[in-house]
């Protein structure tokens, strides 16, 4: 048996199994923490739920922040899981396996243009992504090899049914393998796909509404020693988008991960952001964040925020306490004694 | 015509039962901590005040909210906080300069007064009346201003401006 017999054979089978049980086992995964987290207080299984749902859904929030890049993401999403189930290829391949399996087919135009819509979309978002200084910058090689991955079984589907690649000999010969294979890495990478939230460092201030508002208490914030640090729990994440919609800075990112750590929820809290913290002028508590009291004070004129909450009240409350013509009589007579 | 609050601190005892009531009614637990009112005590002299959200007109927590939860509410001469908006970045906590915006640990959102939609449960329990609850008229909102514009000289004073 030749390598492309083997790659559409039982390679084919190992990594359909891999993925319905690799699938089936992050929905157990899902299910024990939701559990485990529905002990905690603030954090309860509908709420986690309910964020989750919505955010399978093209209207939840985050949306309204980015709408276009947020709408072609989720055509990009729709034909990548369309396509391949719906084409009548691969139902004709079903047909003749040993199941005998056979569902509608999309029509062939139809999938034809969603290919290319996806392709098109694969080569926006990695020009983007090179292009754009501000994403260039927080992207890993992980990041463009994803995109690539994802296109490449699309792009030689699409040479498959269409192209005329006689001139690159090796290329025309290999092509179907090529297909079979890299459709067989993406299921893989599929299982082991998972998410990471990024603060962004210039915009983000610290503000702690992502953590308040994640349902899974993946972010989380402590404060101590004159810092904010905000640390991340990688293999609870279930990427609802709540800290990108509630992100009043848009410093909030989230990306894909490939790692097989994550899958074994082996990889530990991770510390992902670190914010020096203003303190009380008067009794050293904490007031907020350095970046949030500096755009905070690009929009008040008083100068209250030095202090915190308690002391604030008492300063202002010593001005009325000063203005109180009685009250100055009798400090007057205190301090003479 | 609206109704405002108005703090008379001569006729404060220092009691803090605002206080108790108030975390009573807006949290069903007795704890000044989470209240929105606070007595400010110089003991020594017996000066007691009261200190509670001004709703200000221009209201420094407003200007400052990103998701722009923080709405006037003229019909109660109010301002108040959509939690359904709100995102709790707190921002509104460090902008206050009378330090009347809070955050309640427990439900991990801000509080702040909302004159109890119209029926003040500390002016009901003052007895001295040192809250009260009074018809906004141009008497008093001249008051407000004296006091202010004093308050204001003071401040400058202090930071030597």
């Amino acid at each position: 048996m030749d390598f492309g017999s083997f790659a559409e054979g039982p390679l084919l089978w190992i990594v359909f199994s891999v993925f319905i049980i690799g699938i089936l086992a992050r929905v157990v995964f899902f299910f024990s923490l939701i559990l485990k987290s529905s002990k905690n207080t603030h954090l309860r299984w509908r709420h986690i739920l309910a964020t989750f749902g919505r955010s399978l859904l093209p209207f939840h929030s985050a949306i309204t922040k980015r709408p276009l890049y947020a709408a072609l993401r989720y055509v990009f999403h729709i034909c990548l899981i369309v396509v391949p189930i719906w084409l009548s290829g691969h139902i004709t391949l079903w047909e003749e396996s040993r199941f005998g399996w056979n569902w509608h087919a999309l029509p062939d135009a139809l999938a034809d243009w969603m290919t290319l819509l996806l392709l098109l979309l694969a080569a926006y978002f990695l020009t983007r992504r090179i292009v754009v200084a501000e994403v260039r910058r927080i992207s890993a090689n992980s990041d463009y090899f994803l995109i690539v991955l994802t296109a490449l079984p699309f792009l030689t589907g699409y040479l498959l049914t269409h192209g005329n690649l006689d001139a690159i000999a090796f290329l025309a010969d290999n092509m179907r393998t090529i297909h079979v294979l890299s459709g067989e890495a993406m299921l893989i990478a599929a299982v082991l796909l998972f998410y990471r939230t990024q603060l962004n460092v210039e915009k983000c201030t610290g503000c702690a509404a992502c953590e308040l508002g994640c349902p899974t208490g993946t972010l989380e914030s402590r404060d101590g020693g004159g810092l904010r640090v905000f640390t991340y729990s990688h293999y609870q994440c279930i990427c609802c988008g709540a800290c990108v919609a509630l992100c009043p800075e848009q410093a909030a990112e989230l990306r894909h991960e490939i790692g097989l750590e994550r899958f074994l929820q082996t990889v530990p809290k991770q510390e992902i952001r670190s914010v020096e913290l203003a303190l009380c002028e008067s009794c050293g508590a904490i007031v907020a964040p350095v970046p949030q009291v500096e755009k905070v004070r690009q929009v008040i004129t008083d100068d209250f925020i030095r202090f915190c909450p308690k002391c604030k009240k008492r300063h202002s409350a010593e001005g009325f306490h000063q203005l109180a013509p009685w009250a100055k009589k009798l400090k007057k007579q205190i301090s003479h004694q | 015509m609206a109704k405002m609050l108005l703090v008379d601190y001569e006729k404060c005892t220092g009691c803090r039962l605002c206080e108790l009531v108030c975390s009573v009614k807006h949290t069903g637990a007795s704890n000044p901590s989470r209240a929105n009112v606070h007595v400010v005590k110089w003991e020594d002299e017996g000066f007691y005040l009261p200190m509670l959200c001004q709703h200000c007109l221009e209201a420094p927590c407003r200007s400052v909210c990103p998701t722009d939860a923080i709405y006037r509410d003229e019909e109660l001469n109010r301002i108040m906080v959509d939690y359904d908006l709100c995102i709790g970045c707190k921002a509104c906590v460090a902008a206050c300069p009378f330090g009347a915006m809070g955050f309640d640990e427990a439900e991990k959102r801000v509080i702040k007064c909302d004159v109890c939609d119209g029926d003040p449960l500390c002016v009901r329990f003052c007895d001295m009346k040192a809250i009260d609850y009074v018809e906004a008229t141009t008497s008093h909102f001249d008051k407000m201003r004296d006091a202010s514009r004093n308050f204001a000289e003071l401040m400058a004073k202090a930071h030597g401006q």
